[in-house]
């Protein structure tokens, strides 16, 4: 089972690493409440809240996964912006999630840009390969002979695509199209 | 493309192709560098694919990292040459690799990879090729991470962490034949574990079941979040009951 914290902060309070972690503790003991037994002794925070003071010293709020019956093991994903890594470490220190870990096709992401950032034939490669790409197709003349040689050898035409850095992997597809 | 400044040149257009643009296209080590970086991010993005997918398994995580760290070492010399990389180009690459695999690794994914039977080849084959340190792509061995998950999910109870350690023991020892567990590689580990023998990872199986089921990344997340952005959107869930009426007589009277 799996939970996109996204949705449980759609409010006007900033997106910082304590807020976003209140927000995912909050959804974790929800969703415990629902899937798990309370252990003896222990009242859910919404009992508790409408309970008496004389009722509520009797009864402690769950809070950990200890209160719970069998609780799962609960582990927590994230992507790569600094706010969620440091997110990732406030849950390793309170100890809340057993294990947490990134996204994998974020961290190949990044280091399929930084291959390109680092070395300089291959950032140059890239930056000739925008330029010939953005000269096609902003002359209309150019773009239609280009057209005529796609027809002529493979009976198609082809579009001439251009990378975007948020979209994963573009830059392969970039030089493979004009392969 | 080299075919069209001669192109140009027989339609007799009236197109100035710039010098700048025609020595590009007839650069022959420019298209050698188009087809070299085709190769160098090849290996990187069909893993992209792969784990952004939803048939992707946790262990393949490492795995796929293993595979682009293997990548970059064996790169043909044409592409070397093409992309004027050094050996300590090459190093460097491998380092690219292991800080990315840092920012997200948790031991599981090293457990998980030891886990999955479909990797054993992998292993041999590359441990054939490389030396072992090839292998640790995190700050310990592949079996010291392994052992530090099972010790953190026994948490303060010994007894339990040591029959734990030794189930994973006896699973690295496992004889591989047509009886063992673990003999149809092409099946998701998930579920050969859930099959696997209770009397001898009884502890271990319900641990591991949880470890191999889970998701390799945010991807499917972002996919849902993308769809509900679009039908939750800020626009409509501002808009006011007047406006409501306003828009539908407009879109009334447009049909």
């Amino acid at each position: 089972m799996a939970f996109f914290l996204e949705h449980f902060s759609m409010e006007l309070c900033r997106k910082s690493a304590e807020n976003l972690y209140e927000k995912l503790i909050d959804c974790k003991r929800r969703l415990l409440f629902t899937i798990r037994e309370l252990a003896p002794g222990f009242v859910s925070h919404i009992v508790s809240s409408y309970a008496g003071d004389g009722d509520a010293n009797l009864q402690q709020v769950a809070t950990m996964n200890e209160h719970f019956v069998g609780a799962p093991m609960f582990t927590f994903c994230f992507d790569s912006p600094s706010v969620m890594i440091k997110l990732r470490r406030l849950c390793i220190q309170d100890t809340e999630f057993l294990f947490v870990f990134g996204c994998s096709p974020h961290a190949l992401h990044n280091l399929c840009m930084d291959l390109v950032k680092e070395f300089p034939v291959v950032k140059l490669i890239v930056k000739q390969i925008v330029f010939l790409v953005k000269s096609v197709r902003k002359t209309h003349l150019i773009q239609q002979l280009f057209d005529k040689i796609c027809k002529e050898n493979y009976g198609i035409t082809l579009v001439l695509i251009l990378f975007t850095k948020t979209r994963w992997g573009t830059v392969r597809n970039v030089a493979k199209r004009l392969n | 493309m080299c075919q069209l400044p001669t192109e140009i040149m027989s339609n007799d257009l009236d197109v100035d192709l710039p010098n700048n643009l025609k020595d590009l296209i007839l650069t022959a080590s420019f298209w050698k560098g188009v087809v070299a970086v085709e190769v160098l991010l090849s290996v990187v993005c069909s893993c992209l694919s792969y784990l952004e997918g939803d048939e992707s398994t946790f262990s393949s995580v490492y795995a796929c990292f293993l595979a682009v760290a293997h990548h970059f070492r064996m790169l043909p010399p044409d592409v070397r040459a093409a992309l004027d990389l050094s050996n300590a180009d090459v190093d460097k690459m491998h380092t690219l690799v292991c800080h990315h695999l840092k920012t997200i690794f948790s031991p599981t994914h090293a457990l998980a990879f030891r886990t999955d039977p479909l990797f054993d080849d992998l292993r041999d084959n590359l441990a054939k090729l490389h030396m072992d340190a090839f292998f640790n792509l995190g700050d310990l061995t592949i079996l010291q991470e392994c052992k530090k998950v099972i010790k953190r999910m026994a948490a303060t109870d010994v007894l339990l962490n040591r029959l734990m350690q030794s189930e994973f023991g006896l699973y690295t020892i496992r004889v591989e034949d047509n009886d063992d567990d673990f003999a149809d590689v092409l099946s998701m580990p998930q579920h050969m574990l859930a099959l696997a023998d209770d009397s001898v990872y009884s502890h271990l199986k319900k641990p591991l079941l949880a470890i191999h089921k889970m998701p390799t990344g945010a991807s499917a997340g972002e996919r849902n979040h993308k769809s509900a952005n679009r039908v939750h959107s800020r626009n409509r869930s501002r808009l006011a009951a007047g406006k409501v009426e306003v828009g539908t007589a407009i879109v009334f009277n447009a049909q």
